[in-house]
């Protein structure tokens, strides 16, 4: 016999399909509700906002369970609109955008220092995600200054670390971070 | 290797024909070929996955991943451990980096066979065959050690590098000035839950060389104009149709340019027989055209045309400067479209010499190349001792040009012995 005796494997991810299809049997009934019962607050919006987030994490936690730079990067990206959303459906005051998302990037760009310090070897697998939350951080600044921010503070205090971290990066690894660059964007 | 080629090993650029694999492979599209060595023996996953590890050392041309840049992919070192499982799925299936340590091939085992399943951006089938071959030798002193302890291996020295081919060779100047016709499609039902049916026809060697010799042709040809009537009588006949029977006929370019890369290094030529130039029913009709087709098409300068035709469209700065999910959406469409050019496809890799003291030990090599949407069946062949084995892989219900192929052969005086997937 030369080959193994094979009866209709399904490759569609069962648990994944059957997951999507009860989210979106309850972002229905959560937004009837919400519309039924109350027209004002877009609670509704939350629980979407929560399960969007959800999603994101899981589809990209199970593609990439590896490189734990790239999931800083990701969680700070998903956390950030997260909170940007919550802020937003409950009657925007900015608490998001002054005060949460400067600390997330702190987290952020704190974690992936310790990173950088404790395994330097790796650290190629690492530098593109490094920079790319560094990108990211930068929007606060971008906001900073053209007037959108109330709360400087936090902002410039996170901008700082973003920097100190990229800085301390360069000293340490600049060769594996051009080396990536090269790399990445090698024509 | 150098140290040079060390350091090349870190990352590379994908050769010229690798780049197109991973923007237009999908599930549905794996562009994965697949090579098996039926040993005479079980065969045990322990001892094979330390075949593998050996065979890897001597080849680190095969440990990369595939990474993303932002305009083209390129291979990246992979010191991960190897995956070596249990066949447990259809032949030359998509290659999922998440559930294979991101090796660009698989190495699975069923009873006696082995098999390595590689996705074409990596190697050529030329190439593939020198590793696989190492893994079979590898697996054959460990497994018989008894039967090696004083043996060391004369193979014949398989100098190689890793070069870009391609860019090495192509002429800037080529032009193309030819227009191409669309090429029948196969009909038929599909077979259901994405399956693959892998058919062997197992072929007397010295009947073939003798029949093909008779009728003044090689043997690529000879079976290309088999397979040309086989479609007609198995497919086309009862679906009328003014198309030609287009069949591409990958080209290996090593040889034309003495060339040891593993990279990829391979062109194709593009038999095409159209029904009011031929008549199908008649073999000798078709293996007339087939035969003046590869004459012309392989005529050296042919063949560095279609190369370098096609080196420079990867080439073209405005190609270069598109980032990289613009080109796979860009290469996407356009092969919904470029695939409707050819029938199917036939690749030959040859003979596959093994030293005399490990013959022993093999019985069977087969070649298979992953069907698609399109190109809904797909031929290979490989010859070893005195058997050819010619495989379609399929993924059409109905068996018609499989059994027309035999039919047609058995015709000829030439034995042929099917094996099959079950499917």
């Amino acid at each position: 016999m030369l080959y193994p005796k094979l009866s209709n494997i399904k490759r569609n991810n069962i648990i994944l399909i059957a997951s999507i299809a009860v989210s979106i049997i309850i972002i229905n009934i959560l937004l009837i509700i919400n519309v039924l019962v109350d027209k004002t607050n877009h609670w509704s919006m939350l629980c979407i906002a929560g399960i969007l987030y959800v999603y994101g994490t899981v589809i990209y936690t199970k593609k990439r369970n590896i490189n734990i730079a790239s999931n800083v990067f990701v969680q700070c990206l998903l956390v950030s609109l997260l909170l940007l959303a919550i802020d937003y459906f409950i009657g925007y005051s900015g608490w998001s955008v002054n005060i949460a998302i400067p600390i997330v990037i702190m987290v952020a760009n704190s974690t992936l220092m310790v990173l950088t310090i404790v395994s330097r070897k790796r650290y190629m697998r690492y530098a593109l995600y490094h920079m790319l939350t560094f990108l990211f951080s930068m929007i606060q600044l971008i906001l900073l200054f053209c007037g959108v921010l109330e709360n400087k503070v936090l902002t410039i205090v996170a901008s700082g670390i973003a920097g100190l971290s990229l800085l301390l990066t360069v000293i340490l690894c600049g060769k594996a971070m051009w080396e990536e660059t090269k790399k990445r964007l090698h024509m | 290797m150098r140290r040079k080629e060390k350091k090349e090993l870190v990352w590379r650029r994908l050769d010229n024909s690798a780049k197109i694999f991973p923007l237009s492979s999908s599930r549905k599209y794996s562009s994965v070929f697949r090579i098996s060595a039926v040993m005479k023996d079980k065969v045990s996953p322990k001892l094979l996955e330390k075949a593998v590890n050996n065979a890897l050392n001597k080849f680190e041309f095969f440990k990369v991943r595939l990474r993303k840049g932002f305009f083209w992919y390129y291979f990246e070192y992979n010191d991960k451990k190897i995956v070596i499982e249990e066949e447990k799925d259809y032949p030359c299936k998509y290659i999922d980096p998440n559930t294979n340590n991101d090796y660009l091939f698989k190495v699975t085992y069923f009873d006696r066979k082995i098999n390595i399943d590689i996705f074409h951006s990596l190697t050529d089938g030329n190439s593939a065959v020198q590793f696989f071959k190492e893994i079979v030798y590898q697996y054959i002193e460990i497994e018989y050690a008894k039967d090696f302890k004083n043996v060391v291996r004369t193979d014949r020295k398989f100098d190689f590098n890793i070069e870009d081919s391609y860019l090495k060779n192509y002429n800037k100047k080529a032009k193309n000035n030819s227009i191409s016709k669309k090429a029948y499609i196969l009909k038929g039902r599909k077979i259901p839950f994405e399956a693959i049916r892998a058919t062997h026809e197992i072929i007397d060697l010295t009947k073939l060389k003798e029949i093909s010799k008779q009728k003044e042709v090689t043997m690529t040809q000879f079976l290309t104009a088999v397979l040309i009537k086989a479609i007609y009588l198995g497919n086309m006949k009862d679906h009328q149709n003014s198309k030609p029977i287009k069949i591409c006929v990958p080209v290996n370019l090593k040889k034309y340019f003495k060339s040891k890369t593993l990279s990829n290094f391979f062109s194709y030529i593009t038999v095409t027989a159209d029904g009011k130039k031929v008549d199908f029913n008649n073999l000798d009709d078709v293996l007339k055209l087939v035969k003046s087709d590869f004459e012309n098409l392989l005529k050296p300068e042919e063949v560095m045309k279609t190369m370098s035709l096609n080196v420079k469209l990867g080439n073209n700065f405005f190609i270069r400067i598109i980032p990289l999910f613009m080109k796979q959406i860009f290469v996407r469409l356009s092969y919904l479209e470029i695939r409707k050019y050819t029938t199917t496809t036939f690749s030959n890799i040859g003979r596959i010499g093994i030293i005399a003291d490990y013959k022993k030990y093999i019985e069977d090599f087969f070649f298979l190349i992953a069907p698609e949407r399109v190109e809904k069946i797909k031929c290979s062949t490989c010859s070893y001792e005195d058997k050819m084995f010619f495989t379609f892989t399929s993924i059409l219900m109905q068996t018609n040009i499989e059994d027309e192929f035999k039919k047609i052969l058995e015709e000829l005086g030439i034995h042929v012995e099917i094996e099959s997937n079950g499917v």
